[in-house]
């Protein structure tokens, strides 16, 4: 073997050594472990507000109150005379998990399928329907109910006639948001 | 280029709509639905009308009307009765506002009302009051023949 044989193998040599020595330090010197130890909560936020239950108070024959869906409570009251009335008690219940606000509620114009003008407006004059207890803007926490009541009377002043049996029917509409 | 354009449009849209449907979720609207059945007849009629055999009477077709006719009477002291009855048969109760008869002045026919009295109260539906008017030639009276018209007027009204 030459001489410059020998250097040129231990260039090579020395070249290879320097290499291996930058890997060697890469991977000592530069290489980072990042580690992230997280922990998840998921819970399922639902907003659930609905009727719970509705009763009659019974003070005349014939009523009836009942939750016919979530949303939707039914009630009857035969009135037979000026002054007669009928109260039902409501209770509204929040059975989801984020707290609820009774953004508003409205009761709504009397209205009476088949009926003229005249007997509409009669019915309009002497059919009252009042709430209590349910106020707009009051919270209903996650939880909780709240109690009211529907009151419907016969103006206890009418001297309006009907010549035959007439429905008064009107909605009472309550619009629960989230609690901001 | 065109492909990360598509993603982000993607992902808004996606953003918008559970946006739109975590709103949906959070709110929240009830219903009562209501209603008061107004069984506001008033209706008070005549009914079970009889007479005696020398008078007759009909009723109107709506039973609000009696007529009394060919009342027969040949001598002094005679008489003919009617009767009949007053029947609420609408739902309210009825009450009896004020009340006119007629005719019940004339000294040769006598004519005998029922005693009815401002503010009786026929209940609805069962309500019901028995009457009799009674019709005299007046005993001491000598007239050979006459002929008198009579009435009565009843005001009944919904019980306040």
């Amino acid at each position: 073997m030459r001489k410059s044989e020998k250097v040129t193998i231990g260039v090579v040599f020395g070249v290879m050594l320097l290499i291996l020595g930058l890997s060697v330090g890469y991977a000592t010197a530069f290489s980072q472990v990042l580690t992230i130890n997280g922990t998840a909560n998921v819970s399922q936020r639902n907003f659930v507000v609905k009727f719970k239950s509705a009763t009659s108070k019974n003070l005349v024959t014939g009523s009836s109150a009942q939750v016919t869906s979530d949303d939707t409570v039914t009630i009857t009251a035969p009135l037979t005379k000026p002054g007669d009335s009928e109260t039902f008690d409501i209770v509204i219940e929040n059975a989801g998990s984020l707290d609820a606000v009774l953004d508003s509620f409205v009761i709504g114009e009397i209205t009476s399928d088949g009926a003229d003008a005249e007997t509409l407006q009669k019915l309009k004059n002497d059919v009252k329907v009042e709430t209590t207890g349910f106020v707009a803007k009051s919270d209903l926490t996650a939880g909780n109910t709240v109690s009211g009541t529907v009151k419907v009377t016969w103006d206890a002043n009418s001297t309006n006639q009907y010549s035959k049996d007439v429905a008064a029917n009107f909605t009472v509409t309550f619009n629960y948001i989230e609690k901001q | 280029m065109k492909k990360s354009k598509q993603l982000i449009i993607g992902t808004l849209l996606l953003f918008l709509s559970l946006f739109e449907v975590g709103y949906a979720l959070s709110s929240s609207t009830l219903n009562i639905n209501g209603t008061a059945k107004i069984s506001g007849s008033l209706d008070v009629q005549f009914s079970d009308v009889t007479t005696t055999s020398n008078a007759t009477a009909s009723l109107s077709s709506d039973n609000r009307i009696l007529t009394i006719s060919n009342v027969v009477l040949n001598n002094p002291g005679e008489s003919a009765t009617v009767n009949f009855k007053i029947r609420n048969m609408g739902s309210q109760d009825a009450i009896l506002n004020s009340f006119t008869f007629t005719g019940n002045d004339d000294a040769d026919i006598l004519i005998t009302f029922p005693s009815f009295q401002e503010g009786e109260v026929l209940t609805g539906l069962t309500g019901e009051r028995d009457n009799s008017i009674v019709i005299t030639w007046n005993p001491t009276s000598y007239v050979a023949e006459k002929t008198i018209e009579f009435s009565a007027v009843l005001n009944y009204q919904q019980q306040l």
